[in-house]
């Protein structure tokens, strides 16, 4: 096959062109279906679904968004290929000069309603963050989360399957990040000299490694590799306060936060820090560049990326 | 600000090939209705008194203090007309407004109401429904008190003349005492969309009266539809209200245009909230396929303008997923629970009353299980005066021997009573 945009030679089954990046399969229409089949006898509804029918036509709003406040501060959210729907969500605020807020959420999928629990939770934080300026990002972020628990468990009540999702909350100064969090959504910093994983995921494979019933190894062959042992919702672990991590800025780079559907293709922070350096210096730009990797790679899950360049 | 709110809960993902749709829709009414709707605010109370020669003595002594009771709270902003009903109808008051002077002039007609005569509920019927057509615009609520079954020659007549009333007001129907017919006034009530319920003894009804009433003047817009788009080749297997009451609505739809149809819900009230359970079968889809299987909204008309009050959205998506498609959405199961502790109360008393006690008592038990594993501790209460309870967990019972009519009649008048989903264990 060959890229319709720069005529590169490419594998059959690539979804993007490797050499400049061009989308090679409407993702919008990839579901597996067959689709409408009605032809042009029906018209489409305001929320994109044939008037006829009933079956979708149009992708919703929620399945790829995308926000830039600035070219060093932007994020991408993306259903990917698999998935019927976008369960993540995410937000940015900038209030002052020097002062960035990021909210990423990926709502649980086993649970009910995660992309209503990923959205409120988001809303909820980032309304917190935004209350509470003039507090310290310590203060602000406990409070975001605490707010966040409240949005999030009002959407179930009581099932054992109520919503939730995991979190990630920054601040950003010039020269300091602040980090709240809960379950395996991730932030990293990648600067020209290196690049480190802020965050720990609160997940099973962290937990029996470092209580050392597992090596490494066996952990991610287990069943449970991938289940979160923390997060929000109605049934939430109530043992602790979600944890705070202050981390200086030494030198310019990256503030990278995003969920699982990208970091399973690049577990180690090594290949993400390549991308977003080979990704140039606009924030937005860098964001599609992950997305159109993770879903190159397969697109299994919902992948949301947010990018601060300080 | 006021607004109703529709939220749909459903789980809207399918095994391949399969193709009916089940989705709970809760709708909600924030604040008061009329603000969000303009409605006039109007208000026309219309009690309907059995006067029988059956109602003779206490029951009767009971209706006028009771009667009298209900018209002294009336405000002064509402109106109400009286009727006494028999083998004719008596319009004993016509409409007027609730004035000091005319609330006086009422007690005095009530007190004269005597007790004679038979039971032809269609003239009562057409009687009140001469009164509220000439108030098209306000909340329209009749109450409705009967202590005996319907002649059988009104029957017809009774059957043609709830069609002309469908619509056009509702009814609360009351039975006092143990001779009338719970089927036959849960028949009108239904109809009208209102409730069927027993008075026991006649001591009870001013307490009840003033409930009413008080529901009634809590109601801020009247003539709400339920409108149902469906897609082409779809059928609406059924629809029914679920909370607070189980009305099957299914056979009630009116056609608007292809693939579109109403179900009255009649008057809503302040912070009021019902629950709906609609069962869609659809063409079914492909895996990967979304389909838009129902988009319901709450409709009212007034001269003949229409006003959207909120909607919601029933989906369909196909997937090979099993861990998705297996899944039961915790309220579908809840009111599918509901539905069936309603049909084994049914059923058991049905089999009761003829004898088989072999099935009654298989039926009563599953019901005790039902009541008891979804919390209707109201339901369960009224079980246990029909059936001595062994194991409520597992549904074993014996039927009692001695049973008092007037509490197997309220099991049956009540059994459509359902309890929202607890909010916790569920």
């Amino acid at each position: 096959m060959t890229c319709p945009n720069c005529n590169a030679t490419l594998p059959e089954t690539d979804r993007f062109c490797e050499e400049c990046g061009a989308q090679l399969l409407d993702l919008s229409t990839h579901s597996a279906g067959t689709g409408c089949q009605c032809g042009a006898a029906c018209e489409t509804d305001e929320d994109g679904y044939c008037t006829g029918c009933g079956v979708r036509r149009e992708a919703p709003a929620r399945d790829h968004f995308e926000l830039e406040i600035s070219p060093r501060f932007a994020g991408v959210s993306d259903r990917g290929i698999r998935h019927h729907r976008n369960e993540d969500c995410f937000d940015l605020l900038q209030d002052s000069a020097h002062s960035f807020s990021i909210v990423v959420c990926d709502g649980v999928s086993s649970t009910e309603d995660p992309d209503r629990a990923s959205e409120a939770a988001c809303g909820a934080a980032l309304a917190a963050i935004a209350d509470g300026a003039g507090l310290s990002p310590e203060r602000r972020l406990l409070s975001a989360m605490s707010a966040a628990q409240t949005a999030v468990k009002k959407l179930g009540s009581g099932s054992n399957n109520a919503p939730a999702t995991t979190i990630v909350c920054a601040i950003a100064t010039s020269d300091r990040v602040t980090l709240s969090w809960l379950g395996d959504s991730r932030a990293c910093w990648i600067a020209d000299s290196r690049a480190v994983q802020l965050t720990t995921d609160h997940s099973w494979l962290n937990e029996v490694v470092a209580a050392g019933e597992f090596t490494e190894e066996a952990a991610a062959q287990h069943g449970n590799a991938h289940a979160i042992t923390r997060w929000l919702g109605a049934d939430a672990p109530e043992d602790s306060k979600p944890p705070v991590l202050q981390f200086e800025i030494t030198e310019p780079g990256r503030l990278l936060i995003c969920t699982d559907g990208l970091w399973n293709y690049a577990p180690e922070i090594r290949i993400l820090a390549d991308l977003v350096r080979s990704s140039g210096e606009d924030a937005l730009t860098t964001a599609r560049n992950l997305v159109r990797f993770a879903n190159a790679q397969g697109g299994h899950d919902n992948i949301t990326a947010a990018l601060l360049f300080l | 600000m006021t607004q109703f709110k529709a939220e749909v809960f459903q789980n809207a993902f399918l095994p391949q090939g399969a193709r009916e749709v089940n989705a709970i829709m809760t709708v909600t009414v924030e604040g008061g209705a009329a603000a969000a709707t303009g409605g006039s605010g109007e208000k026309l109370i219309g009690i309907i008194c059995d006067t029988s020669g059956s109602m003779d003595g206490a029951k009767i002594h009971a209706a006028r203090d009771a009667m009298s009771r209900m018209i002294t709270l009336l405000p002064g902003d509402a109106s109400f007309f009286v009727i006494a009903g028999s083998e004719t109808a008596e319009l004993v008051i016509p409409t007027v407004r609730a004035t000091p002077d005319n609330k006086l002039r009422a007690l005095s007609a009530i007190r004269q109401i005597r007790a004679i005569g038979g039971t032809c509920i269609s003239y009562w019927l057409a009687k009140a429904l001469s009164q509220f057509s000439a108030a098209p615009g306000a909340i329209r609520q009749a109450l409705l008190l009967t202590d005996g079954a319907n002649e059988i020659e009104d029957e017809p007549r009774l059957e043609a003349m709830l069609k002309a009333c469908e619509g056009q007001f509702q009814c609360e129907c009351r039975g006092v005492g143990a001779d009338w017919q719970v089927a036959q006034l849960k028949r009108i009530s239904s109809q009208l969309l209102g409730t069927t319920d027993i008075i026991a003894r006649p001591e009870l009804m001013e307490a009840d009266f003033r409930d009413i009433l008080q529901r009634a003047l809590n109601k801020d817009v009247s003539d709400v539809s339920l409108r149902l788009w469906t897609p082409v080749g779809a059928q609406v297997k059924f629809c029914k209200e679920v909370s607070p009451e189980i009305v099957d609505l299914t056979t009630r739809a009116r056609p608007v245009k292809p693939q579109v149809v109403d179900f009255p819900t009649g008057a809503w009230g302040r912070d009021e909230s019902r629950d709906y359970h609609f069962c869609i079968e659809v063409k079914a889809g492909a895996v990967g396929d979304e389909m838009l299987a129902g988009r319901t909204s709450l409709v009212y008309t007034q001269a003949g303008i229409e006003t959207k009050l909120a909607d919601a959205k029933i989906l369909a998506v196909w997937t090979d997923d099993e861990s998705k498609s297996t899944r039961i959405d915790r309220r579908v199961a809840h009111y599918t629970g509901q539905a069936e502790l309603a049909q084994s109360i049914q059923e058991g008393m049905d089999a009761q009353a003829r004898g088989d006690e072999e099935k009654a008592t298989a039926l009563l038990g599953r019901a005790v299980k039902l009541a008891h594993d979804s919390g209707n501790e109201a339901t369960a209460k009224l079980l246990r005066k029909v059936v001595e309870v062994e194991d409520e967990t597992k549904g074993t019972v014996r039927l009692k021997r001695q049973v008092a009519k007037e509490d197997s009649m309220a099991l049956e008048t009540r059994s459509t009573k359902t309890t929202r989903i607890p909010k916790a264990n569920a």
